[in-house]
């Protein structure tokens, strides 16, 4: 099987759980989600005899805009569960290929959540996003060898955090370019020569923490932070970093991840972490987040040319996002920006 | 008839939206749908003007090479554009040749006090270029 139907994934799914559970379990609606250009993402609702549920299906399809692996992301998750940060309940991991051709994993739903932060009200905005960067420092604070993530992530030293993320990315963007990246190249030569000082303290790395890889209750709290499959070791401040870079602000540059000023997030993310942020040291990962964005939106161009991946979101990164964070990227570093992302100052 | 291409895939893709997209079943399908339609939106704009500003970003970059000689940096010289046949596979050829050799003038140059001027032309440049191919989407 390569790509699996509705009805593929129905079958087959409720086959797997009635496995599982030893009980009876009907897949009474299946339907897939747009958006998610890292996995195919599907919400099913089940009658587990009798009793009704809901549960996320991701599998790994044959090209994804983020190359990593199943097992990272589902190791994210079962670590993070018992924490006070707020994740979707992993159920099972499965690697058998031949179930619905490719591996996959169950989570449960999350249930009367949104994502999209742009129809929030501005007492909204504030309640989440105090929300978003304390949940964020409360990341930071915590011991990952505690949590478990050394049985599944490489432990990087504290002052080889920054190098070693750098390579990896330079590497994405030079093996997947189709064309040449002027932009990419200035900004890869001026992280080079410019590396910050060792990280504070080893944290957890969500990745990819931003608007929109989070669920909350349209008039409550942040239910579910999602999407860990770029999670790994490193310094916190990347994080940091992605979380306020303008391709998150959707239009709105004067809020971070449209949703507070700046210097708020970086307050309550501060408080929360006990952390102190060293501007320079920021400025170095600020510069990274555009250049890591920039190599993903490269490479899902890469993979819609070249690879089996023909999804149009793909085509839609590598054209409008590439787009975007370039100029990004222009208005950190240009001497003649007129800094008009509001961006970083040293 | 003697067809007119963007605007053609512009009207197509307003059809994509105002009558197929309603009558999709599925909320996945209405979305990559759209998507795919606001792409082909994009590629009309790409088909209408991409070589005329592959050709301002190539011109550009020649006199950067100019500059760069008179300066006194040592370049290759670029491929002279009149000798391509101005299709957009043909333009961007030349187009990625010359941005190659951009990007090892712009090491060059950022990493003299000398070359300040020149090193600030291409930042210029680059900003420029930027913002001639924005998208809309």
């Amino acid at each position: 099987m390569t790509q699996p139907t509705l009805e593929d994934v129905r079958r087959e799914v409720a086959t797997y759980l009635a496995g599982k559970w030893q009980t009876s379990v009907v897949v009474t609606a299946v339907e897939q989600i747009f958006g998610g250009a890292s996995r195919e993402t599907y919400l099913l609702q089940l009658d587990v005899a009798g009793a009704s549920r809901g549960v996320v299906l991701r599998r790994d399809p044959p090209s994804s805009l983020i190359d990593t692996e199943r097992s990272l992301e589902y190791g994210a998750y079962a670590a993070i569960y018992p924490t006070s940060i707020p994740v979707p309940e992993p159920l099972f991991l499965e690697n058998d290929e031949s179930i619905l051709g490719g591996s996959f994993s169950i989570m449960g739903e999350v249930a009367n959540a949104v994502s999209d932060v742009t129809v929030l009200s501005a007492e909204g905005r504030q309640r989440i996003g105090e929300q978003k960067w304390r949940l964020l420092g409360d990341l930071a604070d915590m011991d990952p060898i505690q949590l478990g993530f050394d049985e599944f992530c490489r432990v990087p030293e504290l002052d080889r955090c920054a190098a070693e993320q750098l390579s990896y990315w330079r590497s994405v963007i030079e093996t997947d370019e189709i064309h040449p990246q002027p932009v990419a190249a200035a900004a890869l030569r001026w992280l080079e020569h410019n590396l910050p000082a060792p990280a504070q303290k080893l944290a957890v790395v969500h990745g990819d923490y931003r608007s929109g890889n989070f669920l909350y209750e349209p008039e409550g709290d942040i239910t579910g932070v999602l999407d860990w499959e770029m999670s790994h070791l490193g310094d916190p401040l990347e994080d940091l970093a992605w979380s306020l870079d303008p391709l998150w602000c959707w239009g709105n540059t004067e809020l971070a991840g449209n949703l507070l000023p700046h210097d708020e997030a970086i307050a309550i993310w501060e408080r929360a972490s006990g952390l102190t942020l060293n501007r320079q040291d920021f400025y170095w990962w600020r510069v990274f987040a555009a250049v890591k964005g920039l190599a993903i939106w490269v490479s899902s161009s890469e993979d819609f040319h070249n690879g089996a991946g023909k999804q149009s979101i793909l085509a839609y990164a590598g054209w409008a996002m590439t787009d975007r964070q370039n100029r990004i990227l222009l208005d950190y570093l240009s001497p003649l920006s007129t800094r008009q992302f509001g961006g970083p100052r040293l | 008839m003697i067809p007119y291409p963007a605007s053609g895939l512009k009207m197509l893709a307003e059809r994509v939206l105002g009558t197929v997209v309603p009558a999709l079943g599925s909320k996945y399908a209405m979305s990559d749908t759209a998507m795919l339609a606001m792409l082909v939106v994009a590629l009309a704009e790409e088909m209408e003007s991409g070589v005329a500003r592959r050709l301002e970003d190539i011109d550009a970059m020649s006199r950067l090479f100019q500059t760069a000689i008179e300066a006194g940096v040592e370049i290759s010289s670029a491929e002279p554009i009149s000798s391509v046949r101005q299709t957009l596979s043909a333009v961007n050829e030349i187009h990625d040749a010359m941005t190659e050799q951009l990007i090892v003038l712009h090491a060059q140059v950022e990493a003299s006090d000398d070359t300040i001027e020149l090193n600030h032309a291409i930042w210029k440049y680059l900003q420029e270029n930027a913002e001639r191919h924005k998208l809309a989407l």
